[in-house]
């Protein structure tokens, strides 16, 4: 660090930055099961599959979002940029609705197998996986 | 430490939902009082502050979900020991625009009256008893009929979110304390309300109002003393057999909320007029009046990290928003029984994510939600210090 030039030091900032925005990104890859003809969905539908505000695909099925377990750091991710909440909010959120009776949070995969698993086998399913990660029998789709 | 994130393991969900989830809680703490006895026996101290739920919810089939859940507590004067139904109903959600609940349901009023139970979800021991006092809790938490609720997005004007219900109220005997008299019974003729909150495109932000109304009968009888002394007065007749209906119809609760998170902050208010109308069917003692009470609170909490939040609110309860101060020495001869402003601090420690540790403490001047009878003679302006623990699974 010591030999950094003035221009190594803006090199290592603008690299620093365009590597947060690619993470911010591309952390995270969201599946669907392979019949879903879906192939992009945005981040408020996603938002609002996994807050359990909205029921159905827009063929009809019914959304079966699917999370990852507290033990993944890109769980960490989903959560603050697509559900735009801390993970104590988050956790107060669904305390709210499990103790009035308004709801139940999303089914949780405690490995990358059981999601995969899980989405291939249902077809209104909707998970996510960190970037890079084969899908296997479930479909990649972008997010906008 | 996080998983490996490309970990590959055996699959246990399978393809399948699970059938039944279990949560449940229990909390214990303590409280002390400076002066004066609230919820309990709090001017000595108290370790009656205990409470619990157990809930089952199933999705049975898509769109449609049952549940269940019991709930009991000791906290001071506040007992439903054995346990009793906090709510249990059906819930078929039709479109994300029309839902329909039918059962024991969690009743909607303001920010958090459906939350009111669930101290993991908030930052303070006692939500503001302005709007939210515990000695209301078992009457106002839940009705027995139906309810539709709803949500719909209006692009960039943002979305609504709106219930509306019609039941009846379930309120347990002992949900009251009466001087002089006990409770028989109860009847709810009918609750009924709605409440509306817009989500503006603002992350964080809404905004909404809840409009509740009852007919609620209190069927008492006095006590033998009271009976004699009404006899001697010549104001009922030497057969009284005791006998009291006291009507509050309608009582009009309603209250505008707004509540903003913005990152590690929470900000919320609310403003709230109950209105009740009382008649008796002994006019001579208990004549007939309308009463207005003023309810208002301001709160801010920020989460300073994973571990620990901390916080505080300003609540006011008026017990006439036509005479604030208790000038009226008829209706306040206690002057102070008039109002009651708390300003309320606290701390919260997650030691993780199931269990949590709360110290709280209250400077209040007022002594209007004091129940007379502990009470005879109250002090103004006094303090009050709670501890709790929380388990939450």
């Amino acid at each position: 660090m010591r030999g950094l030039t003035r221009r190594g030091w803006i090199m290592a900032v603008a690299l620093g930055a365009a590597h947060s925005a690619f993470a911010g990104d591309e952390r995270f890859i969201v599946i669907v099961h392979h019949d879903n003809a879906v192939t992009e969905v945005d981040r408020d539908f996603l938002r609002d599959a996994y807050l359990k505000k909205a029921t159905d695909w827009s063929h009809g099925e019914t959304i079966r979002p699917v999370d990852l377990s507290g033990r993944f750091g890109v769980r960490d991710v989903f959560t603050r940029e697509v559900l735009r909440k801390t993970a104590a909010q988050l956790r107060s959120y669904w305390n709210q609705q499990i103790f009035s009776g308004k709801g139940i949070p999303p089914v949780e995969a405690d490995s990358i197998t059981e999601m995969i698993d899980y989405v291939a086998a249902n077809p209104g399913a909707i998970g996510y996986l960190p970037a890079g990660t084969a899908p296997g029998r479930a479909k990649v789709v972008g997010v906008k | 430490m996080p998983a490996p994130e490309s970990a590959a393991e055996p699959s246990t969900l399978g393809s399948h939902l699970p059938e039944l989830q279990i949560h449940g809680f229990a909390s214990e703490g303590a409280f002390l009082s400076t002066a004066n006895d609230y919820i309990g026996e709090s001017s000595q101290g108290d370790l009656h502050f205990f409470e619990a739920g157990l809930n089952v919810s199933s999705e049975v089939a898509d769109r449609l979900r049952v549940g269940l859940q019991l709930y009991g507590r000791d906290m001071g004067r506040f007992r439903d020991l054995p346990p009793r139904i906090d709510w249990a109903y059906l819930d078929y959600r039709w479109k994300p625009w029309l839902g329909l609940r039918a059962g024991i349901i969690k009743m909607p009023f303001g920010l958090y009256n459906e939350y009111a139970d669930i101290d993991a979800s908030r930052l303070s021991i006692l939500l503001p008893q302005s709007v939210y006092p515990l000695q209301d809790r078992s009457a106002l938490l839940a009705q027995t009929g139906f309810s539709i609720y709803g949500e719909h997005a209006f692009g960039a004007g943002g979305g609504l979110e709106y219930q509306a219900w019609l039941g009846t109220l379930d309120i347990p005997n002992n949900a009251l304390d009466v001087d002089g008299a006990t409770l028989d019974s109860v009847d709810t003729r009918y609750v009924t309300g709605a409440q509306v909150f817009w989500h503006p495109p603002v992350d964080g932000l809404r905004i909404g109002a809840t409009f509740l109304r009852a007919s609620i009968d209190f069927n008492l009888t006095l006590s033998d003393a009271n009976i004699m002394a009404l006899i001697a007065a010549g104001v009922v007749p030497p057969t009284y057999d005791g006998k009291l209906v006291i009507t509050q119809s309608p009582t009009s609760l309603m209250v505008g909320s707004a509540e903003y998170l913005a990152g590690d902050w929470t900000f919320a208010a609310e403003y709230s007029r109950w209105l009740t109308h009382q008649s008796s069917t002994l006019p001579l003692v208990l004549p007939a009046f309308d009463r207005d009470n003023e309810r208002f609170y301001v709160m801010a909490a920020r989460r300073l990290s994973e571990r620990f939040e901390t916080g505080g609110y300003y609540s006011v309860y008026e017990v006439d928003a036509n005479d604030r101060a208790g000038h009226d020495r008829t209706a306040f001869p206690i002057r102070s029984n008039a109002f009651q402003r708390d300003l309320a601090a606290t701390l919260r420690f997650d030691v993780n994510d199931v269990w949590l540790w709360k110290i709280e403490a209250h400077f209040i001047d007022g002594t209007a939600d004091l129940e007379p009878a502990a009470n005879p003679t109250p002090e103004r302006y006094w303090g009050m210090f709670l501890l709790k623990t929380t388990v939450t699974f």
